[in-house]
């Protein structure tokens, strides 16, 4: 009985220092980074050094490097975007493109073209700093 | 007391943070676009900027480099009316686009016009 006192102590004692570097870890992540505010993947974004941050996106559309448009987690069409991004009063009026940087810079514009149709008053491309 | 439950609480907030993160520092640029067709105002001077598919840099039919550019546009603006025309020709890709806007909002003129 007393044998297995001692193991059930020492298993118990043996955890924390794998729970003080989880935590350690946890702190560091923390600390350290930033949520990604978009979901999507495989798009790798054009560097800029420009100063303006980005904290949050209201509204987001996806443009991959054969200009495949994703908003709102669903493909959609040029056609589809006014049904997309149907906007009220209250909201910021800013759309931010997450775009390719090997999409094609007229397949770009020919987009960005149909949405200022829409009621959007800043369209704002999203970068990735370099420094 | 058992440390258990709070364990598995904080490796599943470790992973999380490992998944949901990213080190990446994101910035925005404003982009404002209009066709090149129709008439031009005849008050309104410009400067054209031209890009093509290997980045070279075209400034009012000149070839200049890219360090060179704010420099040159500051020279060829002398009016504060006068308007900054991106235009990037076949090949050029939003990398590309994305430069030249960057180095055109250092220049005098600050709200640079994009057509295709």
């Amino acid at each position: 009985m007393k044998f297995d006192l001692e193991t059930n102590e020492s298993h118990n004692t043996n955890l924390i220092p794998l729970i003080n570097i989880v935590f350690l870890i946890l702190i560091f992540f923390l600390i350290a980074t930033v949520i990604r505010p978009f979901t999507a993947k495989n798009i790798k974004l054009a560097t800029t050094n420009s100063e303006e941050g980005l904290h949050r996106l209201t509204h987001h559309l996806v443009i991959d490097k054969e200009g495949k448009l994703t908003g709102k987690g669903k493909v959609i069409s040029v056609s589809d975007l006014p049904a997309t991004f149907q906007i009220d009063e209250s909201d910021d009026h800013t759309l931010n493109i997450i775009a390719d940087k090997e999409l094609p810079a007229e397949k770009l514009l020919q987009i960005v073209e149909e949405i200022q149709k829409l009621k959007f008053k800043k369209i704002k491309l999203v970068t990735e700093k370099t420094s | 007391m058992s440390l258990t439950p709070l364990i598995d609480v904080v490796f599943l907030l470790l992973i999380f943070f490992m998944l949901a993160s990213t080190f990446s520092r994101f910035s925005q640029l404003p982009l404002s676009a209009q066709k090149s067709e129709g008439q031009a105002e005849k008050d309104i001077k410009f400067i054209l900027v031209r890009v093509d598919g290997e980045g070279q840099i075209n400034v009012n039919g000149q070839e200049i480099e890219k360090t060179d550019l704010v420099d040159k546009i500051d020279e060829l603006a002398l009016t504060p009316s006068m308007k900054l025309v991106i235009k990037p020709m076949k090949g050029a890709n939003v990398q590309h686009l994305v430069s030249i806007l960057e180095q055109a909002r250092k220049s005098k003129i600050k709200n640079p016009v994009v057509v295709r």
